[in-house]
């Protein structure tokens, strides 16, 4: 525009007027023409690729498709139990292509949209997981003992069967027999054998003696028992009792409590190791440090001795003779949940009333 | 002085190791640690936070970190990760009751970003007591077969009798050596 006013003030000096319109007419036309140009250039590098609103049509209609497949996916497997693996897979590889589509979109949609894309994405993934772990469940891991033995019986019943090929099976079965593993409905079964511990007990007195214990002892899953352990053993593992009364010999390795309640345990160990435990008497003879870990309401008091014939000697083999009682240890608990100066609150020392003399329950049944 | 001391405690520091002994409560992290230094292991008490042994060994010294393996102490181990050379994951092999915690925790581990470059050791301790897990059978039970790049090795071992212990801590050191010599 400066240029046209002063080409117009100029014009009767120098040119002619009809000319100078002339040659403005042509710049304004040439400017006219490479602006839409431009525009025509810009239009054809961004419509199909970068425009937002026609790329989420696309998407919305494609993310439908999908939605549709993973839905009947999901109605075919409520009626007919049928594998539908490759369905599924389809399903997944479009959805996968879904996610790539967006993610290469992803920087020039709005946030907002780019929000609710993925939002859905995320609903449809859930859907299709579901989808998935229904055709196919992810097998739960499991210890394989009960297994191996199954397939061991199956293998030696194929053997009576063919007996020339008894000894080729059996040995099949073996080299199986580490990778088996069990089916999800076996796992709730116990897996501990019957010297290795006590499982699943019910207002019930167990006693096992030295020739039925050594190595390691688990006592799970016990309500209102007394469990009696006469003999050495080179850990313990207590998890899941209420109202029970344990007494043991000397263990020569730790003692492991877990999620135990209103209980008395009385133990001589190396180690003891108290965890989520509640309104819980522990009478102990240890070698370190006690410690109690998220718990509360414990009192501790001495050991008190089981009376069975070489008690005394297991417990001086064990280290856990007078020597470690004199240590004293036993009232020396630390609190891990307590990491403070202050004493903690959730241990006390049992009162000496309480403390003093034997309880019956030990004697009654070790007789 | 000058450049000699410089160059004195570089050649120092590539002889030194860091290693870092984790995993749960009660694997016997203190006790592996007792026994390869010579010292009693019949009155060790639970490790309250952490301690630290340096030993020598061949002809390098181990700054070894005993990192207490008590849940309410299990987020304060990312405070040791740093410039560590390699990890101890320590395992009682006869808890198999928890062995699927053991595994969780060992993963979660494996992604922290500054553990990436450092050896793995997997002690499959207590195989004295009798019901313990294999090695074999623990690899399976940890999933250790995804490890990647990871230079890991799960070592059958225990602290009370000493057996395995040696060998695994030499794998160790010998890995390292061999990284560090690439690097250097």
């Amino acid at each position: 525009m400066t240029a046209a006013s002063s080409g117009g003030g100029a014009a009767p000096q120098i040119l002619d007027q009809e000319t100078v319109l002339q040659r403005l007419a042509a710049r304004d036309a040439a400017r006219l023409a490479d602006k839409d140009k431009r525009v025509q250039q810009r239009e054809q590098e961004a419509v199909p690729a970068e425009s937002a609103e026609a790329f989420l049509e696309s998407w919305k209609a494609q993310h439908a498709e999908v939605a549709a497949a993973v839905q009947a996916v999901v109605q075919r497997e409520g009626s007919s139990a049928q594998p539908t693996a490759t369905s599924l897979q389809e399903a997944s590889a479009k959805f996968k292509g879904l996610q790539q589509d967006l993610a290469s979109a992803s920087y020039f949609l709005p946030s907002y949209d780019l929000r609710q894309a993925t939002r859905a994405l995320e609903t449809l993934q859930k859907q299709l997981d579901q989808a998935q772990s229904e055709a196919a469940p992810k097998q739960k891991f499991a210890f394989g003992g009960r297994k191996a033995r199954k397939s061991r019986q199956t293998a030696d019943s194929a053997a009576t069967d063919v007996a020339e090929e008894g000894s080729r099976q059996d040995g099949m079965a073996a080299s199986a027999q580490p990778v088996a593993q069990q089916q999800p409905d076996e796992a709730a079964q116990p897996l501990l054998s019957e010297d290795r511990g006590i499982q699943g007990a019910r207002n019930q007195v167990l006693v096992r003696t030295a020739d039925q214990l050594g190595g390691d002892f688990v006592l799970e899953d016990l309500q209102g028992c007394t469990v009696l352990l006469l003999g050495r053993l080179s850990a313990l593992r207590v998890r899941q009792l209420r109202d029970c009364r344990i007494a043991c010999g000397p263990v020569a390795g730790a003692t492991f409590v877990d999620d135990v309640r209103d209980s008395t345990l009385i133990l001589a160990s190396h180690q003891v190791r108290v965890h989520r435990t509640h309104a819980t008497a522990l009478r102990l003879r240890v070698r370190s440090n006690p410690i109690i870990e998220h718990c509360s309401s414990i009192t501790v008091a001495p050991y008190l001795p089981l009376r069975y014939a070489g008690a005394a000697e297991d417990l001086e083999s064990s280290n856990l003779g007078e020597d470690t009682a004199a240590l004293g240890l036993w009232s020396k608990v630390q609190d891990f949940a307590w990491l403070r100066s202050t004493p903690s609150p959730n241990w006390a020392v049992m009162p000496d009333s309480q403390s003093d003399g034997s309880l019956e329950w030990m004697d009654a049944s070790s007789t | 002085m000058g450049l000699l001391s410089i160059i004195k405690k570089v050649k120092k520091k590539e002889k030194e190791l860091r290693v870092l002994m984790v995993g749960l409560d009660n694997a016997g992290k203190t006790t592996i640690v007792k026994r390869i230094n010579g010292e009693d292991i019949s009155t060790i008490s639970p490790t309250l936070g952490f301690s630290i042994k340096t030993m020598q060994y061949k002809s390098f010294r181990l700054n070894i970190w005993d990192v207490g393996g008590q849940k309410s102490l299990r987020s304060y181990w990312r405070n040791y990760f740093e410039q560590t050379d390699a990890m101890v994951w320590v395992i009682d092999s006869a808890d198999i009751h928890r062995m699927l915690d053991c595994r969780d925790e060992l993963h979660n581990l494996l992604k922290e970003e500054k553990l990436a470059g450092a050896t793995l050791l997997i002690f499959a301790n207590k195989q004295d007591v009798g019901g313990a897990l294999s090695d074999k059978q623990i690899e399976q039970v940890l999933e250790l077969s995804a490890m990647g790049t990871r230079h890991w090795r799960i070592a059958a071992c225990s602290a009370v009798t000493g057996q395995g212990l040696l060998e695994g801590i030499d794998w160790t050191v010998a890995d390292v050596k061999s990284r560090r010599f690439l690097l250097g």
